[in-house]
């Protein structure tokens, strides 16, 4: 009866589904350098990946609230691994890197780069994210089987002031502020556009005037 | 002894009288034997006559409709054997055959002549009418098929009915019936049985193929076919121009274990030219893109009905028979367009002039990340071709600027 049992413990075991995912999955997750944040300081968020099979690009989306955080820039420390500077859309981080060569990841894919507005207390979401591989084809096509692991970060942003983050990205930083067309103007920015044009049609009819006065002199 | 001679003598003498009597002509026969003609009044009497080596005998017949006959001359015993010949009303041979033959003529005037081949003496005569085997004789059992339409274009379609007529009383357990056609020149399907064998029966098709097919049914739980009716259709679509000669044979099963051929039966089915009258109508427009743009129209059932390749500049025209499409424009690398488009005929339709989005470099209706990231990974490369979304030869920050500028569209793009 006991070496039964012990075949089938085996058995079980090594036909259990999760040790054959475990051996297979290659994830992606987030990780950030502060929880706890003050108003003004850079938030360090670093997408990372473990992948077995070499790849060519990755892609991923953090929503973000765009009333506690402003989006910066995001890089990679991959050599090689370029950013695809595409429109941003107001409360989500669309970033995508590409390489003309394959390359095996274990560790940071890119860094993103945040800068907290005010007291707050958010989420960074990685809605997707996606491992690339260059097909028979020559097109990009996801590389299957890629989970996401850590994905949702909770930030505690002080309203007291703190100091930005001085330290350069590693990589050729990717800009991310949204578009003006898809992020709403604020009121206080239209007020300046308002006083910058007022002062500009002043400028304009004073000179205007002191031209037609020297003219009539 | 004397007593029979002499009775002979007196019978030979009368029948000579009597031969008189009944308008004898002295014909001249071939081997100079006098040729007695006789009255012949109803079909199956039986008539006697005597002939010998100088006297053979005629039967004038008249037929007011053709007729299929039987003469027969039958000796009345001793040495004689006879030779029926049939002639015409010119005295021309039709026909003959040692004491009888069976013949089929049409209205007019015949004559039997009736001569010995050995021997003399009397003979019976009778001239019977022959009861042949006819499909439509209400007595005889028979199948039976017809087509509707029996004549059809090319691509159309007729329906075979096979019937069984005249079953006996005791009816048909089963009937196995097997068709030929010409399979380049029609094509046969949807084999459907009728209740004829009550309801229920149990059927089996082998084929259609290769030109034939086997199409059998019994009555089920002791049901038999008892009335004349139709025992199954089928469907045959012309497939070419010509005649075609369906044919079925029949075996039928009073449930005896033993199957019986029927004459067989054939339907003829006519194949003309499918006469299509087509009315072309013209279609125009303009597609912008950066690559060469194909303009396609689908049918209802999106088949493709014309396909061309537009001008440089995009602009097009191509001829479809009237009717109503689904125009579709497609580039390598772009979102297609796509729009409806009704062509009258004999006018040109101007579809409006359309932009396709750049940057659907994989294909799958949406520029996405991957699109982007193609270009990334093939940058400075010239292959895939359609992320050389600028058709410049180089896959570059250009075409990424092309995409970004349609970024995260999706199609086909409504092409009104």
């Amino acid at each position: 009866m006991r070496p039964i049992a012990a075949l089938l413990f085996v058995l079980i075991f090594v036909l259990s589904p999760s040790r054959v995912q475990a051996q297979a999955s290659e994830v992606i997750w987030l990780t950030v350098d502060a929880t706890s944040l003050k108003t003004g300081e850079t938030v360090r968020v670093w997408v990372n990946a473990v992948s077995v099979t070499p790849i060519q690009g990755f892609t991923f989306q953090i929503r973000y609230d765009p009333n506690c955080l402003k989006p910066l820039n995001a890089a990679s420390p991959i050599a090689g691994m370029n950013g695809l500077g595409l429109p941003q859309t107001d409360g989500l981080v669309d970033a995508s890197f590409a390489s003309t060569v394959p390359q095996i990841v274990n560790g940071v894919l890119a860094e993103v780069r945040f800068e907290t507005r005010g007291g707050c207390q958010t989420t960074l979401n990685l809605e997707s994210a996606a491992l690339a591989v260059r097909n028979a084809s020559g097109f990009a096509a996801p590389l299957p089987g890629v989970k996401l692991g850590e994905s949702k970060i909770a930030l505690s942003i002080d309203s007291a002031p703190g100091i930005p983050a001085s330290q350069a990205l590693a990589g050729t930083p990717l800009p991310l502020d949204p578009s003006p067309a898809s992020a709403p103007a604020s009121s206080l920015q239209i007020g300046w556009i308002a006083v910058f044009t007022i002062l500009l049609i002043g400028l304009l009819g004073f000179g205007i005037n002191r031209a037609l006065q020297k003219t009539v002199q | 002894m004397m007593k029979f001679k002499s009775h002979m003598q007196i019978l030979v003498a009368l029948v000579m009288l009597l031969g008189f009597a009944g308008g004898i002509q002295g014909a001249q026969a071939q081997s100079s034997a006098v040729v007695v003609v006789r009255d012949l009044t109803y079909w199956d009497a039986t008539y006697t006559g005597y002939v010998d080596a100088n006297r053979f005998e005629e039967w004038p017949v008249v037929f007011t409709a053709a007729e299929d006959f039987t003469v027969t001359a039958a000796p009345d015993g001793g040495s004689l054997t006879t030779l029926v010949v049939l002639k015409d009303a010119t005295g021309t041979e039709i026909a003959r055959g040692d004491g009888a033959l069976t013949s089929s003529q049409p209205a007019g005037n015949y004559f039997v002549q009736v001569q010995p081949v050995t021997g003399s003496g009397f003979y019976h005569f009778t001239i019977r009418r022959v009861e042949i085997e006819d499909p439509t004789d209400p007595q005889t059992p028979s199948a039976s098929a017809s087509a509707n339409p029996v004549s059809i274009k090319v691509g159309e379609t007729s329906t075979v009915s096979v019937s069984l007529n005249n079953l006996p009383a005791e009816g048909y357990a089963s009937a196995e019936f097997s068709c030929t056609y010409e399979m380049n020149g029609v094509e046969v399907n949807a084999i459907t049985f009728t209740d004829l064998f009550g309801a229920d029966p149990a059927t089996a098709v082998n084929g259609p193929a290769g030109g034939g097919f086997i199409a059998a049914v019994a009555g089920s739980n002791g049901r038999k076919a008892t009335t004349t009716g139709v025992v199954f259709t089928f469907d045959v679509k012309g497939l070419q121009t010509g005649t075609t000669v369906i044919t079925c044979v029949p075996r039928v099963s009073k449930g005896d274990n033993t199957l019986t051929t029927l004459d067989a039966v054939s339907v003829t089915l006519t194949v003309t030219d499918e006469v299509v009258v087509v009315e072309n109508a013209t279609l125009t427009g303009q597609v912008f893109a950066g690559k060469p743009v194909t303009v396609s129209l689908y049918d209802a059932a999106n088949i493709l009905v014309k396909t061309v390749v537009a001008n440089p500049d995009g602009s097009f025209s191509l001829t479809a028979p009237a009717g109503t499409y689904t125009a579709t424009a497609e580039a390598s690398g772009f979102l297609a367009a796509e729009g409806p488009v009704t062509l009258v005929a004999n006018e040109t339709s101007v579809k409006a002039a359309v932009t396709l989005p750049a940057g659907d470099i994989d294909g799958n209706d949406v520029i996405d990340q991957f699109d982007a990231m193609t270009i990334g990974m093939n940058y400075n490369a010239s292959q895939p071709a359609s992320a050389d979304l600028n058709n410049d030869g180089v896959i570059n920050v250009l075409d990424l600027e092309l995409l970004a500028s349609n970024y995260r569209l999706t199609g086909p793009v409504v092409w009104p």
